[in-house]
């Protein structure tokens, strides 16, 4: 006999509520850490624009080792070895509060925050150096001056890289299932060996990372036309 | 209102300003004339510190604009200035443009700033065009929404760098219009340009340069018509002659 697709199996009763409960957790993983990645990213190229070497050279360790390290091996660091290292009451704060969930958020989010950095830097040196001057001549400060006149335009430019990013690091939230973090990858694998249909289950897997792949690029492309119709 | 004491400003081995003195008095009008490469921009530009300078000294006010205890974020809300290239913020409306200073400087509220941004842009004559985008204007807009950015700032100085010559001869007059109009309300300006109509009109003195130096100045009438130094003839030949030799 000859192997029967069967989708009923996988998605109907508690298979289904596991798979929602998956897409939900992978959505808050990959929200959580993309806030933590633009802030974080926002705050290195603005500590790269001070004219001190030092500070310049923090930040090219930071990318070099999120960018060269693999990130899985970024991932255990967090979970296994940072805790160790905190006080006991912080410990147990963690472990009481889905510390896998927040731990893989810091990972993933500080991880991509390398790369948004590089890809806001270079969305900055495409800026005319005539912008900064102009806002420094109203009487802006350097914060106010790249805040206000020379990001937003850095920004705008970057969006193309920063979708690309973003889909990166909604796919790579499905590694957090390797300490435990309930998300879509974690669920499938539950769902799989719950009812023995391997396929079934990995193909329902597939079809929502596709289908929330396209939805990140749409809402992308919507908002670079949105974007460019504005700098206009 | 503004003096320049010996002012030396070098670019590595190569020295841009060498001993520049000369004094700007309150609502007077100068005007800088002088080669390419004769330092125009770099006297301006060390007004407000956007150039440093190695030698002498810049007094705003009778304040060393060099000292410790000059805030050069005030100071330069204080002093408009207008760049040949208008430096629009290409991501803000014409009223974005002008409101932005006042909202996060002046710590105005949107309404109140959104008002005083019209006020400006009606005295450049552009109040219609509050809400284009700048790649939507003119360049003679865009210079005028820019010179409108640095008046509502309620500056004591203004500080113009060759504003017209980026421009098409069509929109030069526009631009000039509004400098006179500003130079008849008595606003205290440096301009750098070749305009020599508006040097004529307007200029309480006429500053020629020539490398790093004020080589000659004088009365625009003097130093027009045929009184100034034989170097400063020449120049205005080649002005009149050749139209802007800028471009
Ligand atoms: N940032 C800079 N770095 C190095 N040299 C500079 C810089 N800015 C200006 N210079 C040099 O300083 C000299 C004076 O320049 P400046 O721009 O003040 O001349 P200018 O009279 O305004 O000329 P133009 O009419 O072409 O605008 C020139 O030789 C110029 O090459
Ligand atoms: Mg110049």
């Amino acid at each position: 006999m000859g192997y029967v697709f069967d989708l009923r199996g996988v998605l109907s009763g508690q298979y289904l509520d596991w798979f929602l409960i998956g897409v939900a957790t992978t959505l808050a993983l990959t929200c959580a850490a993309w806030c933590l990645a633009m802030a974080m990213g926002i705050v290195l190229t603005l500590i790269r624009m001070i004219p001190l070497p030092p500070l310049g050279w923090l930040v090219a360790l930071y990318v070099e080792y999120h960018r060269n390290v693999p990130l899985l091996v970024q991932i255990f660091v967090w979970y296994f070895g940072v805790p160790s290292l905190l006080p006991r009451p912080a410990r147990q704060w963690i472990n009481a509060h889905h510390g896998e969930f927040l731990l893989a958020a810091i990972a993933l989010g500080l991880a991509s925050a390398a790369y948004i950095a590089e890809d806001i830097r270079s969305g900055i040196r495409s800026i005319p150096k005539a912008q900064y001057e102009a806002a420094r001549s109203i009487g802006f400060g350097y914060l106010g001056a790249m805040g206000y006149v020379v990001l937003p335009q850095a920004m705008r430019i970057a969006v193309p890289p920063l979708i690309n990013q973003t889909l990166l690091l909604f796919k790579n939230t499905s590694l957090a299932m390797a300490i435990g973090v309930g998300e879509l990858t974690y669920r499938t694998r539950e769902v799989e060996s719950y009812t023995f249909k391997t396929f079934e289950a990995f193909a329902v897997a597939t079809a929502i990372y596709l289908a929330i792949s396209f939805g990140i690029m749409a809402l992308g492309a919507y908002s670079g036309q949105r974007l460019k119709l504005e700098a206009r | 209102m503004i003096r320049f004491e010996n002012v030396d400003k070098w670019f590595g081995t190569m020295q841009a300003l060498a001993g520049v003195s000369g004094e700007v008095g309150r609502g007077e009008v100068k005007v800088l004339v002088g080669p390419s490469g004769s330092g125009k921009s770099t006297l301006i530009r060390t007004v407000t510190r956007l150039e440093a300078i190695q030698g002498g000294r810049v007094l705003v006010d009778d304040i060393d604009i060099a000292s410790r205890k000059v805030d050069i974020n005030r100071l330069r809300q204080r002093v408009g200035f207008v760049f040949q290239a208008y430096n629009l913020f290409p991501h803000l409306s014409a009223i974005g443009n002008i409101t932005l200073g006042l909202t996060k400087l002046r710590g105005m509220g949107k309404a109140e700033a959104r008002e005083r941004g019209l006020a400006e842009l009606a005295r450049v004559g552009l109040a219609e065009k509050a809400d284009e985008m700048p790649g939507q204007l003119s360049g003679g807009q865009r210079q005028r929404v820019a010179i409108a950015r640095s008046l509502a700032m309620d500056p004591q100085v203004m500080l113009f760098d060759e504003p017209t010559s980026a421009l098409d001869p069509e929109m030069v007059g526009e631009v000039l219009v509004v400098m006179k109009q500003l130079a008849a309300a008595g606003m205290t300006m440096i301009c750098v340009t070749h305009e020599m109509g508006f040097a004529r009109e307007v200029a309480d003195e006429i500053w020629f340069m020539e490398r790093g130096a004020v080589l000659e100045r004088g009365k625009p009438t003097d130093l027009i018509d045929s009184l100034g130094h034989p170097r400063l003839q020449g120049f205005l030949r080649t002005v009149s002659h050749g139209g802007d030799i800028h471009r």
